[in-house]
């Protein structure tokens, strides 16, 4: 490698890294069963995301910007929830009586001594027409896994919400 | 020198007595020297440059600061005339008291207390993040203002502040850039200042 040729790399280098955007694809975290109190489903619950965006959103991850999707994020949180309703045998379909309406609203991206906290903020609805704005927090050495933290307690805080529990138990 | 398992000979026998000083085959010790030889000036420009960008990099990148904007923009907030800020458990340092303050600014009633204690007919409730670092000094690193509302807390409307140690400023400074970047302004407030 020549010198201009290296001169070149190096630059393009400089370039590509100073405000560099990359995607965060979530991954799914499995809850632990002790995370989400004892309760019984009754009769068949809808799930939907009500997050209308669809555009991805850059936080700042410094030093990069991370490309994030809120709706599929819901996604992701609506398939934890899911597969924590089929334990206790809750039924889905289009013609569930009950419904649970979720959506995620904000992420915030902390850098914290030596890791990343990840702030979900979101909106839980209930068929009952109750509406709670929730906070779950991902905290990792990672942003990825501080975000995937913070998807899986998502799902934890929905089942940790009393007025909730007691709408589906009913 | 003269060991009698030196499968090589002796020094004498060879021209380049070195080889036989570091018992390396002279074809060895020519492979060798062609490797060393083969580290080119440019070659070692290039490691060079690569630890100056390195250095470069690892200098500067104290000097970075970034603000998140506003989750929800949120016009109907700046109309609001009353805030009540909860008291995080991890302030030992005022935070609430200069939110307080800096609304006060904005020419928002402004109250800041524990959780248990918000008063009724509040407009919104501010909740916030912060955390310090120490480095000669402490210094506010992380600063996260959001605004709920009060019946349902659902999220009206977010911003954050990263500065890292030389570019460091006053929490109330801090306070105020993150609530600009919300969207409050001076200028609604008469006879107030239009930047601080």
């Amino acid at each position: 490698m020549n010198l201009v040729r290296c001169n070149c790399f190096l630059v393009g280098l400089m370039l590509t890294l100073i405000g560099c955007t990359v995607q965060h694809i979530p991954k799914e975290q499995s809850i632990e069963p002790a995370r989400v109190p004892p309760f019984k489903v009754v009769g068949a619950v809808k799930l939907r995301n009500t997050q209308a965006s669809i555009e991805n959103i850059p936080i700042a991850v410094s030093p990069f910007t991370v490309d994030i999707n809120y709706k599929n994020f819901t996604d992701l949180a609506l398939k934890l929830l899911k597969n924590e309703l089929d334990k206790r045998h809750a039924g889905g379909g289009t013609n569930a009586a009950k419904e649970i309406k979720l959506a995620i609203i904000d992420i915030k991206m902390l850098p914290m001594s030596g890791n990343f906290r990840c702030i979900i903020n979101y909106t839980v609805e209930t068929g009952d027409a109750y509406v709670r704005g929730l906070e779950a927090i991902g905290a990792s050495w990672n942003y990825q896994t501080a975000i995937d933290t913070a998807i899986a307690n998502v799902a934890v805080g929905v089942l940790n919400n009393e007025r909730i529990l007691t709408y589906l138990e009913k | 020198m003269d060991n009698p398992n030196w499968p090589y000979g002796t020094a004498k026998k060879h021209s380049t007595p070195t080889v036989s000083l570091f018992r390396y085959h002279p074809s060895e010790v020519k492979m060798a020297t062609r490797l060393i030889s083969s580290f080119r000036p440019d070659s070692v420009r290039a490691v060079e440059l690569l630890l100056a960008f390195l250095t470069f990099a690892f200098l500067f990148s104290g000097c970075a600061t970034n603000i998140s904007r506003p989750a929800t923009p949120n016009a109907k907030l700046q109309s609001y005339k009353t805030f009540y800020i909860v008291q995080s458990d991890t302030d030992n340092r005022g935070i609430s008291t200069i939110i307080q303050a800096e609304l006060t600014l904005f020419g928002k009633q402004a109250y800041s207390g524990p959780r248990s204690s918000i008063p009724s007919g509040i407009d919104a409730i501010v909740t916030y993040y912060e955390d310090w670092k120490w480095d000669l000094t402490w210094y506010l690193l992380n600063l996260l203002i959001q605004f709920r509302d009060p019946e349902t807390n659902v999220l009206l409307s977010s911003a954050a502040s990263y500065r890292t140690s030389l570019a460091r400023i006053d929490p109330e400074e801090m306070v105020w850039e993150v609530l600009h970047t919300i969207g409050f302004r001076y200028f609604e407030v008469k006879g107030a200042p239009e930047s601080r």
